[in-house]
């Protein structure tokens, strides 16, 4: 699985936004399949799990911080911004509107656009049914359509 | 193939990009180094509190101000 840690760590940037974030949650979730490599290691996907202890983390973490900024920002404060990866302004855009979506929705947007997994992969990773997966990803799509539309090339 | 899928392949694709899909390697001691920042935390913040309150103890009851009488002693009582 740390084969492809990089990916993963891709994976996890898309959804909270920021590299050193995204390099500490995939350790912890490395560091869990190592803890637990009997149980994982008898997995049919273990790259799966791990895929899946991922995009967990990181949708928690997101929900931690943005407790944490609210309650900054009544005490006037403002948070760290972290180092921002090279990516485009239209990426960085795109991707903060996808992680501002319902948490199932970021997940499988980010695993299906950047992990490049089918609806079945998707729904092994997040333990849920195709139709789960679908419905979710047709409202993700049309809310980001919403927000992008034809033509506008941010 | 819709626009906004479109947009977000070529976005999947740019974070690949900058990522890479090379090997990463694990941090075993990486839990225990947490563990000793969260004690260090923990013992610093003890002695930021403790360290004044040890210090002031002796000084808790302030000595009577000059010119007051001294305490009379109780008389004892008349039979």
């Amino acid at each position: 699985v740390a084969q492809h840690g990089r990916r993963l760590v891709g994976l996890a940037y898309t959804l909270v936004g920021s590299h050193s974030v995204a390099e500490d949650l995939v350790q912890d979730a490395l560091i869990a399949a190592y803890r637990q490599c009997d149980e994982v290691g008898r997995m049919d996907d273990p790259a799966a799990w791990v895929r899946r202890v991922v995009a967990n983390r990181s949708v928690s973490h997101v929900r931690r911080r943005m407790t944490e900024a609210r309650g900054l920002a009544r005490l006037g404060g403002q948070r760290q911004q972290h180092v921002i990866v090279q990516v485009s302004d239209e990426s960085e855009a795109l991707w903060a509107a996808v992680r501002r979506l319902p948490r199932r929705q970021r997940q499988i947007i980010a695993l299906r656009f950047h992990d490049q997994l089918s609806m079945s992969e998707i729904a092994d990773v997040l333990g849920c049914s195709k139709e789960s997966v679908n419905t979710h990803l047709r409202r993700a799509r049309a809310t980001l359509s919403r927000l992008f539309p034809e033509g506008d090339s941010r | 193939m819709t626009s906004i899928d479109e947009r977000l392949e070529s976005a999947g694709e740019d974070v690949r990009n900058a990522f890479g899909n090379g090997p990463m390697s694990v941090d075993l001691a990486r839990p225990q180094r947490r563990l000793a920042g969260f004690a260090l935390a923990f013992v610093l913040v003890a002695l930021v509190i403790g360290a004044p309150a040890y210090l002031l103890r002796g000084e808790a009851t302030p000595p009577p101000a000059s010119g007051t009488s001294p305490p009379r002693e109780l008389e004892p009582p008349s039979m």
